[in-house]
């Protein structure tokens, strides 16, 4: 029985539940005591009793509904009957609620109408769709809810009915349901609504819901004769529609309509920001970073103070910048915030002398910010600047002059890098051998080998660090005199750049490290031992497992991941237990790089764990394994409450190009709601997933083909497309509705004549019909 | 050397450790930012790989000072003076003014005070109402650093933003070049200290008060470590007392001892003792 048991019960409340596990062990003999459980007083009892009768399945579907119809003795007990059913896992239970939508009893027939749709029963979408009709408010009303929780654009006809008859109780469910039914004949009849001054705000945001491009001029139309409550609500709904659109794959077609229909009064948009609410400002920010332009700007940039709505506007004055290098330009003249917020999207040569004046910047994130953006924008004159950068006083700024020097790489840096070297700032010197180590000039081994006498300790360290990156004959000879140096974190170098020297002399000096008093040394020794490969190493460093150094130890573990012999693995697997949880996940890590199955038990044990890193290197320890049981979990993982798991094995799922991959997110996609991440992998471009995608539409009901329609559109890519053109020839209806829907929300080449031969020629009466309606739009 | 990375299970790491440290929860979506940070201190410190970093913090860095270096370099200290000030107004108006009326004295906590634009401000309207003399400031936060700046009393230009009370920033605050300075009487005033918010012993130690605004702290922490801190506060409170937090923060979400009252027309939560 699966009752959570979390809450506290009486021992009285715990021995009726433990009668109800009994009950349900007698199987139908027992229904007839259940179903008087379920008017028990205890909350927690009553839960108990409900999951019980769900879980008899057809055995208690009869008596619960004649319960239901005939006797309903009080509230709680009919509450209990109404989850029962429809939770209830009998193949008969449908059907049998479906009758009971016709008992001439309002209130059954609305209690049948809620259970339907909380089964999300496809099925009965006829007879819920003729029950909007019910002479009974309340009857029609669940039937609409009902609808709507079934989701798709089943008894369209009735919900647009509904809108005609303007009845308050059923008209506002009835649009919310029309609203996100996704049909194309849902927008005129919302539409209609914006005249009634009742339902006008409803009809607004429920059109913003659709997230139809059709929906925007009627929006834009109320904006001529109504004052700025209106144009929040309007934002209100256009971020709506945006996000909606932006899901659907066809956000680039709703903006070229927003900015022809709310290009004209962008200014009224920019204006309403002051006096508006966070949720408004939030929406008119969305709305002005898609169709404004470097005049929004400013207002937008006040928006930056506000933590709630710092990522809103940046990513707003973002597109705004992508979209017209003059308001890269402009942003950058505005303040800090607005630079910090603006550069990391900078890729403009004609932005590259503002952005270099910004490397004197007061704040220091601009100046690194700036740094980064000369890097994208690939500015090799800015790299005099950088260097002198080099100095700046923040480390962040010197580090990113340092990565934005690396990547662009020009002729001279070598000249100048040797001459930072001789720089009065010692920071200055760090980062010159930093860019040495990075780049490897052959011309810099005098003034690196001289650097290690540096009396700042620090560049010493890294001038040694540096050697292993210099092709000289002479820095193995070095390196083994510093080897053996009186100064341990020099000692420790050597051991770090030894790793990126090859042959015999290194491998050695690496073992000679192993014995070294100090634990620095000891753990980069272990370290490059592994990096390098070295088999014959494998017994010492099996032995620093028992180092007294805890950082030593880790080292040793992880240095055995990369040596595959039978004593390496045993020693991993004896420390995967360890009490320490450092070890221990280092042990995972190193098992996890091996090859072969007999790394799986561990793994998929780690993803058990309550520790959410050890669960991420469970997964990652998965990446690429071709067992099929490998895959299943990492499907169960992107199914993980904590976000950075599920993102992992998203990713996981997302970078492997097989089938089975590619239909184990069809499958998580349909299983998922709007929101999961998931449907972001599956859009992702692929001709595996195409492929699952293109099967799986032959055969999904009403509800499920837009989700893979729109997965398709949000590839924006000529196969996928050509997926969705073969769709509309598919037997499944299903399919060629959707598809025909999304094609022309798309705005494709060639939609239109399809659509227009889908429309007559169809077998489907349903498909003609929303074919007819979609290109009369 | 390229900038070290941190991968997923890195980053479940390091923000195990931060976590532990000061209470500062990172989501998924603050991965980058704390790449940067952590990258920055790391190669500081001349490593190349976080991961060795991170053995570096935990298992050789004496008296945690590399760890607080970096504690340091990750709080967020915005603040500025009037923040959220009708909730101060209120509190003066319609808690302290009373009290010191009926007690003679009382004493306020300003538990995470960045670099003291808040208990600065309380001080200001105090010294408004005549009561500066009777009710005793204590402002606190983990940051040493934002504790000496906040000693100094000297605050740049955006300490002052739109919408603040243009003449008694004008009394207390004397306009310079580079942004403003506290005047003596103001800044001597409040008492400043570093504390851990997660420091059980450090918070007992400073006894009991009527009101402790902590605000704009809780948004960085996950809600098992919210409401420890908020036990914590609670026991700090004297019977009666009031918690005040950010307008962002609402507390009703816990269910704990505190109860949440309206006075003016901001909200406090009131120690149910
Ligand atoms: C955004 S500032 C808020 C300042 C001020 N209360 C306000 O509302 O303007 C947050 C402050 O909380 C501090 N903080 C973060 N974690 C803390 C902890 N565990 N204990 C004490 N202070 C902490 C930070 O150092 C930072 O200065």
């Amino acid at each position: 029985m699966t009752v959570s048991r979390t809450f506290t019960l009486t021992t009285a409340e715990q021995a009726r539940v433990e009668h109800i596990d009994q009950l349900v062990a007698l199987g139908p003999s027992g229904v007839d005591e259940l179903i008087s459980t379920m008017s028990d007083p205890s909350w927690t009892v009553r839960r108990a009793s409900v999951a019980a009768l769900a879980s008899l399945g057809d055995d208690s579907v009869g008596p619960l509904c004649t319960w239901l119809s005939d006797q309903r003795t009080e509230e709680h007990s009919i509450a209990a009957a109404v989850d029962a059913l429809a939770a209830s896992i009998g193949k008969s239970t449908t059907v049998a609620v479906m009758a009971m939508l016709a008992d001439p009893r309002p209130a059954i027939a609305a209690d049948a109408a809620q259970i339907l749709g909380r089964r999300r029963a496809t099925e009965a979408c006829a007879i819920l769709g003729k029950a909007i009709s019910h002479v009974d408010d309340n009857v029609a009303v669940a039937a609409i809810e009902a609808l709507g929780a079934i989701g798709g654009s089943a008894a369209i006809d009735e919900l647009i009915a509904v809108m005609g008859h303007r009845n308050f109780f059923r008209t506002f469910p009835a649009l919310q349901v029309l609203a996100k039914s996704g049909d194309p004949r849902a927008v005129a009849p919302l539409a209609s609504l914006l005249d009634d001054e009742t339902f006008c705000f409803e009809a607004v945001r429920a059109l913003g819901r659709t997230g139809s491009a059709q929906a925007i001029p009627p929006l834009a139309s109320l904006l001529p004769r109504s004052g700025d409550a209106i144009v929040r609500l309007i934002a209100l709904a256009l971020a709506d529609l945006v996000t909606r659109a932006e899901w659907i794959g066809v956000a680039a077609q709703v903006v070229i309509t927003m900015r022809e229909c709310i290009g004209p009064s962008l200014v009224r948009f920019a204006a309403a920001l002051r006096a508006s609410d966070p949720e408004e400002r939030a929406a008119l920010a969305v709305v002005l970073g898609r169709i404004g332009d470097e005049s929004v700007i400013p207002e937008l940039a006040r928006l930056l103070d506000d933590p709630e709505l710092h990522t809103i506007a940046t990513e707003a004055i973002q597109r705004i910048g992508e979209l017209h290098d003059a308001a890269q330009i402009a942003a950058l003249a505005v303040d800090a915030a607005t630079r910090v917020a603006v550069l990391p999207i900078v890729n403009s040569r004609a932005a590259a002398a503002s952005v270099r004046a910004l490397l004197r910047d007061e704040n220091g994130e601009v100046r690194a910010r700036a740094c980064e953006a000369l890097a994208r924008i690939g500015d090799s004159a800015s790299v005099p600047q950088l260097f002198a950068t080099l100095d700046d006083p923040n480390p962040r700024v010197a580090l990113a002059a340092t990565a934005a020097i690396q990547s662009l790489g020009v002729a001279d840096t070598a000249k100048r890098v040797i001459a930072a070297l001789q720089h009065g700032s010692p920071a200055v010197r760090r980062y010159a051998l930093r860019i040495i180590a990075y780049m490897g000039f052959a011309e810099a081994y005098e003034p690196v080998s001289l650097a290690i006498s540096d009396a700042d300790p620090r560049i010493a360290e890294l001038a040694v660090a540096s050697l292993g990156a210099i092709n000289d004959p002479r820095v193995d000879g070095l390196l083994a005199e510093i080897a053996v140096s009186p100064t341990p974190t020099l000692r420790a170098a050597a051991m770090r750049a030894a790793v990126n020297r090859l042959g015999e002399n290194a491998g050695e000096l690496l073992e000679r490290g192993l014995a070294d008093d100090f634990a620095w040394v000891r753990y980069y020794a272990c370290q490059g031992l592994g990096r390098i490969g070295r088999a014959n190493a494998v017994e010492q460093l099996i032995a620093r497992l028992a180092d007294a150094t805890p950082h030593v130890r880790i080292s040793a573990i992880e240095a055995l991941a990369h040596l595959e012999t039978a004593a390496a693995w045993q020693a991993l697997c004896s420390v995967i237990r360890s009490g320490d949880p450092d070890e221990r996940r280092a042990a995972l890590i190193s098992v996890g790089l091996r090859p072969g199955d007999a790394a799986l038990p561990f793994l998929f044990e780690a993803l058990k764990s309550t520790d959410v890193a050890t669960r991420l290197i469970g997964l990652s320890g998965l990446a690429r394994r071709p067992e099929d049981s490998a895959l299943e979990h990492v499907a169960v993982a992107a199914l993980d409450p904590v976000a950075e798991v599920r993102d992992a094995a998203l990713s996981l799922l997302g970078e492997r190009w097989d089938r089975a991959a590619a239909e184990a997110l069809v499958d998580l996609a349909l299983a998922c709601d709007e929101e999961h991440p998931v449907h972001l992998t599956l859009s992702r471009p692929g001709a595996c997933r195409i492929a699952a995608i293109a099967a799986r539409l032959a055969n999904v009901d009403d509800r499920r083909a837009p989700i893979l329609a729109s997965a398709l559109a949000r590839m924006h890519e000529g196969s996928a497309t050509t997926t969705l053109f073969e769709a509309l020839t598919l037997t499944n209806a299903a399919a060629r509705r959707a598809a025909a829907t999304t094609l022309i929300a798309m705005a494709v080449d060639g939609a239109y004549k399809a659509v227009t031969r889908v429309a007559r020629e169809d077998p489907d009466l349903e498909v003609r019909r929303v074919c007819a309606a979609l290109v009369a739009a | 050397m390229g900038e070290p990375a941190l991968t997923p299970p890195l980053f479940a790491i390091f923000s195990d450790l931060i976590e532990k440290a000061c209470g500062v929860h990172y989501d998924a979506g603050d991965r980058p930012i704390l790449e940067s940070k952590l990258s920055t201190h790391a190669t500081e410190l001349g490593f190349d790989s976080l991961l060795d970093y991170y053995y570096r913090l935990r298992y050789d860095d004496p008296g945690a000072v590399e760890l607080h270096k970096l504690v340091e370099a990750i709080l967020v200290h915005e603040t500025y003076f009037f923040r959220e000030y009708r909730q101060l107004v209120q509190l003066c108006d319609h808690y302290l003014t009373d009290l010191v009326r009926t007690r003679g004295r009382a004493r306020v906590w300003s538990a995470a005070c960045s670099t003291g634009e808040e208990p600065f401000t309380l001080a200001m309207l105090l010294e408004e109402r005549g009561l500066l003399d009777h009710v005793e400031i204590v402002a606190s936060d983990v940051s040493s650093d934002t504790i000496v700046r906040a000693k100094a009393g000297l605050h740049g230009k955006r300490a002052l933003r739109d919408g603040h009370p243009p003449e008694v920033a004008s009394r207390y605050l004397d306009a310079g070049a580079a942004g403003y300075a506290v005047v003596p009487r103001i800044r001597d005033a409040v008492k400043f200290a570093t504390i851990n918010l997660l420091d059980d012993a450090s918070v007992r130690k400073l006894g009991r008060f009527d009101a402790i605004l902590c605000r704009n702290v809780l948004i960085y922490f996950h809600d098992a470590q919210i409401l420890k801190v908020l036990e914590r506060l609670a026991r700090s409170l004297e019977p009666g007392g009031l918690i005040a937090v950010g307008v962002s923060e609402s507390l009703l979400r816990f269910g704990t001892s505190l109860v949440c009252e309206e006075r003016g027309n901001a909200f406090f939560y009131r120690s149910g003792a």
